[in-house]
């Protein structure tokens, strides 16, 4: 299952790492054309510096041959401003001069195309180029051209492009050394607020987690975050919700019992009453099958709210307990009402413990099942014994009769699936009982193993209850 | 005995109440709480047939408040509600047994014998006194070996009277176990059913302690 958690840290430091990624790419882009501007405006600035300095210089032959060389006329006063004769410029002239030469190239000429001055690392290529005026790249410098105010000189100045590019790596190269330490940093930064900024919904969670499927009380709201209140008082409404429908089918069943039962119980009587007051006859043996048919419709009654009580799920709560004591106390009605006491026998060889999380209204309608069906299919007069291993948490209902086919026993616990062996003239049951211990089961994570013959045995039934 | 039927439902109030009067019981049928403590206030009982779900509230209370005030009076509790835990939970009240709807009258008859008995301090229901055997559950008087055919009445007489066993059993007693609440008490009704009970046990097992009442003495279980 995904974690919200997990996805909005990746998601968040995801985004963090692109945008800084995007954010590092485009500075450098704008440093790069910063940078390109101001070294333009720089050039720019140095050629009319150059321009001025050397307009009323005489033409010098330069200290470096070109192929404009032989037409480059010679100028003593104007070796006064260019290096080889320093004392005529001022000193911070001449300092400015020693840097842009180191970098730069320069020539002058005149209308003619003939080199007045030169200076500084000027390609030969350059020397020779006659370019438009303005900026451009030529055999990777930028070069600039512009012309004096009278037109009657021009200089073209060039930066070897490399030096930029050092520049802008430069730039470049400091904006990504931070990222290795500034993207793990964001990522824990992400993480941490992430999962402060979680710690109301996994409260929330705790608190749903922490209680089971059967805890519908109200989820705390105090304190909780403004995004978060309306989804638990959602959750309050919804369960309240489910407490009042769950609540009302248990009173609907109970009261459906109650409503079924006693006029059962008031026709049975009456009926009996009857009987007590006829003589043998035809009159008497009807009322006989009236009475047999409301025995029935009790039975069946009883079996169908037993189901839907089964269905409801109702009976299971959130924690295990130890049942023995419902156990103990239904083997004692049993006896009292079967009143042949050794007939069912309870076995419990460790401690008297069961442990599950149904309650004691699902453990008894389940147990009651079994141990009916125990006795009704058993042979008259044989022991039916309940044997419980606190050891291995297991129950097991055995009786002693005639096995029960394999291809019967698969199908004994689908609903309305009758045994055929109802003994010593049992009533036929609803074909309800093994149904409803399963339902019940099943809801438990009880699991009911059948066996025919019985575990130990060559004939007999026996139904075991363990826990998963 | 003299029972008190509490049962809102009235077919069943009135089988029951038949089945009870034919067991030789004099039965007081009452529909509600509120009517079950007012002749709980006037009269005596020696059971209580108590229904749970009542118009006018619930039947724990009425035990729970007979059990609260010392009042050891035997209830068997009739109710619809089946599950394990009202079972539990009437029991724990101070019920004496349960039995849920529907139910055979015969089952009831012989839970309510089997009350009475316990609250007499002998659950054996059969009883041998002098030359008499008796058999609660069946409700069967033999003498050497014959049976003697007595009347519901006669038999209520002598069930009031082996459940006090060697006491004295005031006349006043014995008239509210033979008589529906309401009924009109003739002055010597319990003289005429107490001399033909002796008619048919035999005179010597039943004295009369004057100004008082009866007993049956030299009771043996068997």
């Amino acid at each position: 299952m995904k974690s919200l958690q997990a996805r909005l840290g990746a998601s968040l430091a995801l985004g963090i790492t692109c945008l800084w990624l995007i954010a590092s790419v485009v500075s450098g882009l704008v440093i790069s054309h910063e940078l390109g501007e101001a070294a333009d405006s720089a050039l720019r600035v140095t050629a009319q510096q150059l321009l001025a300095i050397t307009r009323q210089a005489p033409p010098l032959a330069g200290d470096r041959p070109s192929a404009a060389t032989s037409t480059r006329p010679a100028s003593a006063d104007a070796a006064a401003y260019l290096p080889g004769n320093e004392s005529a410029v001022r000193p911070e002239q001449l300092h400015e001069l020693a840097e842009i030469y180191s970098l730069l190239g320069f020539a002058i000429r005149d209308v003619d195309g003939r080199v007045l001055h030169s200076g500084g690392s000027l390609p030969d290529a350059l020397l020779e180029a006659r370019p438009a005026g303005g900026f451009n790249v030529i055999e990777g410098h930028r070069v600039y051209v512009e012309s004096s105010a009278d037109q009657q000189r021009w200089i073209l100045i060039a930066e070897p492009s490399h030096h930029r590019d050092e520049i802008n790596h430069g730039a470049i190269r400091v904006l990504l050394l931070i990222l290795p330490f500034l993207v793990p940093l964001s990522l824990l930064l992400v993480w941490w607020m992430v999962r402060r900024s979680m710690r109301s919904v996994t409260e929330v969670q705790q608190q749903i987690e922490s209680r089971g499927g059967n805890d519908l009380s109200a989820l705390q709201t105090a304190d909780m975050p403004r995004e978060l209140a309306p989804i638990a008082e959602s959750v309050n409404q919804l369960l309240a919700r489910l407490a009042r429908t769950l609540e009302s089918e248990r009173n609907f069943t109970t009261n459906s019992a109650h409503e079924l039962r006693t006029p059962i119980a008031s026709a049975l009587a009456q009926t009996q009453r009857q009987i007590a007051s006829l003589p043998d006859g035809a009159e008497r043996l009807r009322a006989r099958r009236i009475e047999q048919t409301l025995q029935e419709l009790s039975r069946t009654c009883e079996k169908l709210m037993q189901l839907a009580r089964a269905e409801s799920g109702s009976m299971v709560g959130d924690e295990t307990c130890n049942v023995f004591p419902v156990i103990d106390y239904l083997l004692g009605e049993f006896n009292s009402v079967l009143r042949e006491e050794s007939r069912l026998q309870l076995q419990c060889p460790n401690e008297e413990r069961f442990e599950t999380v149904l309650d004691f209204d699902g453990m008894a309608i389940l147990l009651r099942n079994l141990i009916d069906n125990a006795l009704k299919y058993s042979k008259p007069g044989t022991p039916v014994i309940v044997r419980l291993d606190s050891a291995a948490n297991r129950i097991s209902v055995c009786n002693q009769g005639a096995c029960v086919p394999p291809e019967e026993l698969a199908q004994l616990k689908a609903r309305f699936k009758r045994g055929s062996g109802a003994q010593g003239g049992a009533a036929m049951g609803a074909g309800l009982g093994l149904a409803i211990a399963e339902t019940i089961a099943r809801q438990a994570g009880i699991v009911i193993e059948l066996h025919s013959p019985a575990r130990g045995r060559r004939d007999g039934f026996e139904a075991s209850l363990s826990t998963r | 005995m003299r029972i008190l039927l509490v049962e809102d439902n009235q077919p069943l109030g009135d089988a029951v109440r038949e089945q009870m009067l034919g067991d030789g019981h004099a039965t007081d049928l009452m529909p509600s709480l509120a009517e079950a403590r007012a002749c709980l206030g006037t009269t005596a009982y020696d059971l209580i047939l108590l229904d749970m779900m009542l118009p006018d509230g619930k039947g724990i209370t009425l035990l729970q408040h007979l059990r609260q005030r010392e009042d050891r009076t035997p209830v068997i509790i009739l109710t619809a509600l089946d599950q394990i835990s009202d079972r539990i939970a009437g029991l724990n009240a101070g019920a004496d047994d349960y039995l849920v709807k529907p139910f055979d009258l015969a089952e009831l008859s012989a839970r309510v014998g089997a009350v009475a008995r316990r609250y007499t301090g002998n659950p054996n229901p059969t009883l041998q006194v002098g030359e008499l055997t008796i058999d609660l559950n069946k409700r069967v008087v033999k003498r050497h070996e014959r049976s003697i055919d007595l009347t519901p009445r006669e038999w209520a007489l002598l069930d009031a009277l082996l459940q006090r066993l060697d006491a004295t059993v005031s006349k006043s007693r014995l008239e509210s176990c033979l008589y529906d609440f309401g009924t009109e008490v003739e002055s010597n009704t319990v003289e005429v059913h107490i001399s033909r009970l002796r008619k048919k046990i035999g005179r010597e097992q039943i004295q009369t302690v004057r100004g008082i009442g009866y007993r049956i003495a030299s009771a043996h279980p068997s």
